[in-house]
């Protein structure tokens, strides 16, 4: 047997109700299990330890020791006793001794709907418990290992009186009451049953809830034993066995499926929203970025328009002030290009934004080599040079006629 | 109140918000795209117009000396009606320096333009190659602000060592 995990809830069957201990130690009282469904944080384990009415304890000696072996004894069992099908029930055991070649266990066993029922509450807030144990085991567990104890405790109204036998539950007996006098006639038809049963029904120490200080004297005239008070409602031990259905598991493992799916779906979400707020921070960058160009832009406005205002009349008044558009000069170019002096300039006309020369090259080649020159001319580069073919002379020279437009 | 939905009301549900998640996926990433496409664009004209601006603001001092020279050295207009008179006779005198012969002058209406105001007179000149030349040489020069409107020069018909010119000279004055 173990202790209960520090992150484990284990609800466990009150006098009165129900008791919720949580790690760390401390209990609360709750009126029904939808309360104490309510009182679980996320992410606690829950162990359910049932009260004896919503369990069946038999207690059976079977011709086995191998525990597998027994399983399927106890199942064969269990098959006949019980008044429903056996599929509807989850069903465990707790071997208490063992013989040469046989095994006294007790065996459990709960129905599927009446655990459903039960445990509506929990399910309906998704913490189906992770375990499920009967009370008294958990009773039994807490006492002495080499002794056979008798057990009384309340539980939800009614008294219970439970053999434990080395530590194991034996045997248990319901009283639906919690008087001294009922429990005083019912001791001994209780202990007559126990062994027809072969519980061992030399009670070497009683334990009594505190809560059933009152049966005391009772216990003590019957048994002739002192009366320890022992207070339940602290931790216990928790038995091996486990009532949880298998299709419960099957939930459990889907909803853990869920809730993985739904940490990586909101991961997902997170990321999804980061990656929108940093695509639209980007954009307010690049906004930002263009404000600060505009002010930039409208910081050097003045200056800008300035510099385009005496550009344009720089430009206006060229034909003035730049020597590259003085008529001496375009003379200048327009003679010195000349690839031979045989080429003779007949005509130069100058307009505000051409000039044209006409005049005569003795082949056209000649001509040609002249336009190119001119074209290559860097002092001319502000024209656009171009010119007509060469017309060719009767005395064979060639009349060329070339423009220069701005 | 609510009740809890049937498998097949959760498929249908869970299409419907992933069909939903798309459309909006979509709708937000084609925003966002046609956005940065357009900011992008919209960010390289204005770098490019700050650069131009940039290397304009760089030359202001450049331009500043230009606006300068231009208001200390264009000529200013004293009296319009006697300009055209003092051009052509500041060519005449240029004219024969160079022993360049001057025919048919004729002074021209004055031209207004933001600016300048361009006075102006017509000539017709007969002289060697070179006189011209160099009477042009003279003639033109920065501070001058002197324009040949048009020039036509042709060698004489009946000297083939004489050019024939005509010519339409102006002084670009300041503007008023």
């Amino acid at each position: 047997m173990k202790k209960t995990g520090a992150d484990t809830a284990l609800l466990t069957p009150d006098a009165d109700g129900w008791r919720l201990s949580l790690a760390g130690g401390t209990a609360r009282k709750m009126a029904t299990l939808g309360e104490a469904a309510a009182a679980l944080t996320n992410g606690t384990r829950v162990h359910l330890a049932l009260p004896c009415q919503a369990v069946l304890l038999e207690r059976m000696t079977l011709p086995a020791t191998d525990r597998d072996e027994l399983a399927g004894m106890v199942l064969l069992q269990l098959e006949k006793t019980l008044p429903f099908p056996i599929e509807g029930v989850s069903s465990d055991f707790v071997v208490v001794a063992t013989g040469d070649n046989e095994s006294t266990l007790v065996s459990a066993a709960a129905q599927h709907t009446q655990l459903d029922a039960l445990c509506a509450p929990l399910r309906a807030r998704g913490r189906l418990p992770e375990k499920i144990t009967p009370f008294p085991m958990h009773i039994a567990g807490a006492c002495p290992a080499d002794e056979t104890v008798l057990a009384v405790y309340p539980e939800q109204g009614q008294l219970v009186v439970a053999i434990c036998e080395k530590s194991r539950l034996a045997w248990t007996y319901v009283l639906p009451a919690l008087d001294a006098e009922s429990l005083r006639s019912a001791l001994p038809q209780m202990l007559l049953g126990a062994e027809m049963e072969g519980v061992p029904v030399v009670i070497s120490r009683i334990r009594l809830a505190q809560e059933c200080a009152p049966l005391a004297d009772a216990l003590h005239e019957f048994f002739l034993l002192p009366v320890e008070f022992a207070a339940f409602d602290g931790p216990l031990p928790e038995p091996a066995v486990n009532l949880v259905p298998a299709s419960w598991q099957a939930d459990v493992d889907r909803g853990a499926r869920a809730a993985h799916w739904r940490q990586r779906l909101i991961a997902a979400a997170v990321l999804y929203v980061l990656a929108i707020v940093a695509a639209f921070a980007y954009l307010a960058w690049l906004k930002a970025q263009a404000r600060k160009i505009d002010a930039q832009l409208a910081a050097a406005q003045p200056v800008e328009k300035f510099v385009l205002a005496q550009e344009a009349r720089w430009r206006v008044l060229a034909p003035a002030i730049d020597p590259r558009r003085y008529a001496r000069e375009l003379l200048f170019q327009v003679n010195k290009n000349r690839p031979t002096d045989d080429i003779h300039i007949t005509e130069f006309d100058l307009q505000p934004a051409q000039w044209r020369v006409v005049g005569e090259a003795p082949s056209a080649n000649l001509a040609i080599d002249y336009l190119s020159k001119l074209k290559e001319e860097k002092e001319l580069g502000a024209f656009v040079i171009d010119a007509k073919p060469p017309q060719l002379l009767p005395n064979e020279h060639a009349q060329f006629t070339i423009y220069g437009k701005l | 109140m609510s009740r809890t939905l049937s498998s097949r009301e959760k498929t249908l549900s869970i299409l419907v918000g992933a069909v939903a998640f798309l459309l909006a996926t979509f709708f937000v990433t084609d925003y966002f795209l046609k956005s940065k496409a357009r900011l992008t664009a919209d960010l390289a004209v204005k770098a490019r117009q700050l650069k131009t601006m940039q290397t304009r603001s760089a030359e202001q001092a450049q331009w500043e000396q230009r606006a300068a020279w231009l208001t200390e050295k264009q000529p200013k207009l004293v009296s319009e009606e006697r300009a055209g008179g003092q051009l052509l006779d500041q060519i005449k005198e240029l004219a024969k320096k160079h022993a360049v012969l001057l025919e048919a002058p004729v002074i021209r209406q004055s031209v207004r333009k933001p600016e300048y105001i361009a006075v102006g007179v017509e000539i017709e000149t007969k002289s060697p190659w070179n006189a011209l030349v160099a009477f042009l040489g003279e003639l033109q020069t920065p501070e001058q602000f002197i324009v040949l409107d048009s020039a036509n020069l042709k060698i004489d018909g009946a000297d083939a060592t004489q050019m024939r010119g005509k010519f339409k000279i102006a002084r670009w004055y300041a503007p008023k």
